[in-house]
């Protein structure tokens, strides 16, 4: 390997991959070239000096091109399943033709199914039938497949990846703890919340590159803490200088939730048959666009049944493993991550704007 | 449609989204001018297939092959290749409609449009926003007095990328480090200067390069008058409007891509609406106002709606932010953790 490796980082365009790729520029980890799967979704990366290149991963031609003269590479483009398993397949396939040193594949704790209780890196992976996790158990197979053809492949299992552009754990969670009433009863939200911040995933996906005992294992990738659902609300709510939470009691949540379900499937499936049509009587009918909005407002505003069983899920992913091969300490816990979480919220419009 | 008596062969230089969505629709709604349409792309590929598309006549790969027969070219290509290839153009007597924004300063506008001049050719600017109902009706009303004299604008306009960009040219070093601002701050500093009839200065701009392209700015301008905040982003949906107070405490407030007429609130609270041109309020119907001045620019029959010198101002702007450029705070960027 070359004093600078090249890194290709793909999905660079995407949450994780590009602050894979802010952090490894700032870090120096070697040559940054961002794989994007299209030119449009390299605004945020574009912001520092990398080498921007194509590569979808879904076509072997352009993972051949981004891949030239490539040393190491972390795998963080998803998708549905052409991108994330055959994607996977691709990459790791060019990746071998290339003579690539080192592939660390970014996948997830969904490999594990809905379970509680603790689960190590050595706990069964279980599909559940959703496409994500099921996916990326099939990505993971991928890799183990390539690890014995002598690709030199490391799998990290981030938890429930939280930090600035994030959309699902920090944008939709903020725009929840802006609502008065706070939605989530506090009596079904005392399960563990697996958090970590973006950075710290980063931190090890650059352990993983480095070190030599990284090769052919997975590793859970989790924060310093495990707090419960409740603590991560009320925490960031106080990040974001908001009021107390008043919340909602369960039985009025319950309720609504119930009331709002056939509207949150009908919308579900309006959406997923008839998008086009949707949005083009939405684009034309100003009383359409309100009624509309007034709708999506009442589906996000509003928990969905399968929530009050997930935020009281006791599961929980030990971080051992990374800590003794990888030499992995996460650094960023609530109280430093929260308000650096915030402080990009507000910045960014999220904040005190109407959902 | 007006018909030319003589056949007007129109190169469109930059086979990209703008090129697709906005300049070959409007070429092709034309029957005079579909024949005599020559799509000019590096990817010859692409040309021949947009050339299919929408029945043109031909297509190429380099722009040197139709500087002999092209009457007119439409330049949309990544910014930074506005002006070299501009300037071939008026040098080959090739009349000149670009994208927007038209140059990286005053200056190389300045030269372009003398050479335009000198030369007897048409440049024209393609800063569609001075073609809305609404912008057009409300710089009347300022220059009618209506707000007394315009103390100040909020301008607010962002949202998630997501341009069809089919080439490399837009982010990073490869986009000569200019971002939001360079694309959406030069429809938005041009409204600015020609709402005020007058150049401000710069008070403060940042952004939040670190070495490529901004993704999101701030840009604070004054003039002796008035004072006007601009906030853009690459990066996450804002208000989208704009709000211009006038010294007589009325207001105007109005969502950019609002086609309604925009409502005037009077100084006491009392509100009307400001009746705008019945002129198109489609993008499709803008691609046909502007091709249409073109043509008729080219034959003489009519002034360059937004000419060289118009857009002079906010190139000028735009040139004075990216000299005083600072960083946003952004203490999430790059927490010291140990790497």
């Amino acid at each position: 390997m070359s004093a600078r490796p090249k890194v290709l980082i793909t999905g660079a365009g995407g949450f994780v991959g590009g602050r894979f790729a802010e952090l490894f520029h700032a870090w120096g980890v070697g040559e940054v070239r961002a794989g994007l799967r299209r030119w449009s979704s390299g605004a945020r990366v574009g912001r520092t000096p990398v080498e921007l290149v194509l590569c979808d991963v879904t076509r072997a031609e352009s993972v051949r091109a981004a891949l030239e003269g490539v040393d190491l590479v972390v795998h963080c483009a998803v998708g549905g399943r052409d991108a994330t398993v055959t994607g996977t397949r691709t990459l790791l396939d060019e990746s071998l033709r290339a003579g690539v040193k080192r592939v660390v594949h970014i996948s997830t704790i969904d490999v594990y199914g809905s379970t509680d209780g603790e689960c190590r890196e050595d706990a069964a992976l279980t599909k559940t039938g959703r496409e994500y996790g099921d996916t990326k158990i099939e990505a993971e197979e991928a890799c183990r497949e390539y690890l014995q053809r002598g690709l030199a492949v490391s799998m990290l299992r981030p938890t429930l990846v939280h930090g600035p552009f994030s959309a699902l754990w920090s944008v939709e969670i903020a725009g929840r703890v802006q609502q008065r009433p706070f939605p989530l009863p506090e009596t079904v939200c005392g399960g563990t919340c697996n958090l970590v911040y973006v950075d710290d995933v980063v931190l090890a996906g650059k352990l993983a590159l480095e070190r030599p005992e990284a090769v052919g294992e997975a590793f859970n990738v989790g924060g310093p803490e495990v707090p419960t659902w409740n603590a991560y609300f009320e925490a960031l709510n106080t990040a974001l200088g908001l009021p107390p939470l008043a919340r909602q009691a369960e039985g009025g949540s319950r309720a609504t939730s119930l009331l709002v379900h056939p509207v949150r499937m009908a919308a579900k499936f309006g959406m997923k048959q008839f998008e086009k049509q949707i949005m083009t009587v939405y684009q034309s009918s100003a009383a359409a666009k309100n009624l509309m909005k007034r709708a999506e407002k009442l589906i996000r505003g509003t928990p969905g049944l399968d929530e009050f069983s997930y935020y009281g899920r006791r599961g929980t992913y030990p971080i051992d493993k990374a800590r003794r091969l990888l030499g992995y300490a996460p650094a960023f816990d609530m109280a430093r991550s929260l308000p650096l979480t915030a402080a990009w919220l507000r910045a960014h419009g999220y904040i005190g704007t109407p959902s | 449609m007006p018909s030319t008596a003589t056949p007007t062969t129109i190169a469109v230089i930059g086979a990209g989204a703008i090129s697709r969505s906005f300049h070959l629709p409007a070429l092709a709604r034309r029957d005079d001018l579909r024949p005599h349409v020559i799509v000019v792309d590096r990817d010859l590929s692409r040309a021949r297939a947009l050339m299919g598309e929408f029945g043109f006549a031909s297509a190429a790969s380099d722009l040197r092959e139709v500087l002999g027969v092209a009457t007119g070219a439409v330049i949309a290509v990544p910014h930074h290749l506005h002006v070299p290839l501009t300037h071939d153009c008026l040098r080959a007597g090739v009349h000149v409609l670009c994208e927007k924004p038209l140059a990286e300063s005053a200056e190389e506008v300045a030269a372009l449009g003398a050479e335009a001049t000198a030369a007897g050719l048409t440049l024209l600017v393609n800063n569609t926003r001075r073609l809305y109902p609404s912008t057009r009706a409300i710089r009347e009303a300022i220059v009618r007095g209506d707000l007394g004299h315009v103390t100040r604008i909020e301008f607010e306009e962002g949202g998630a990328y997501d341009w069809p960009a089919a080439g490399d040219g837009y982010f990073g070093v490869k986009a000569g480090g200019r971002g939001v601002l360079f694309d959406i701050g030069a429809h938005v500093l041009d409204l600015v200067c020609w709402w005020l009839d007058s150049t401000p200065r710069v008070e403060r701009y940042a952004d939040d390069s670190y070495g490529g392209t901004e993704a999101v700015a701030q840009v604070d301008l004054r003039t002796d008058k008035a004072e006007v905040h601009i906030r853009l982003s690459w990066l996450s949906k804002l208000q989208n409007r704009f709000r211009i107070v006038g010294s007589n405490g009325a207001s105007i407030e109005h969502g950019i891509y609002d086609w309604r007429d925009p409502v005037f609130v009077a100084a006491d609270g009392r509100r009307r609406v400001i009746k705008t041109d019945p002129g198109p309020r489609t993008y499709a119907g803008f691609g046909d106002v502007l091709i249409e001045n073109f043509v008729d620019a080219i034959h003489g029959k009519a002034a360059p709606l937004v000419p060289a010198a118009a857009v002079a101002p906010s190139i000028a702007l735009l040139a004075q932010c990216y000299a005083q450029r600072s960083r946003l705070p952004e203490p999430w960027h790059l927490p010291e953790v140990k790497s």
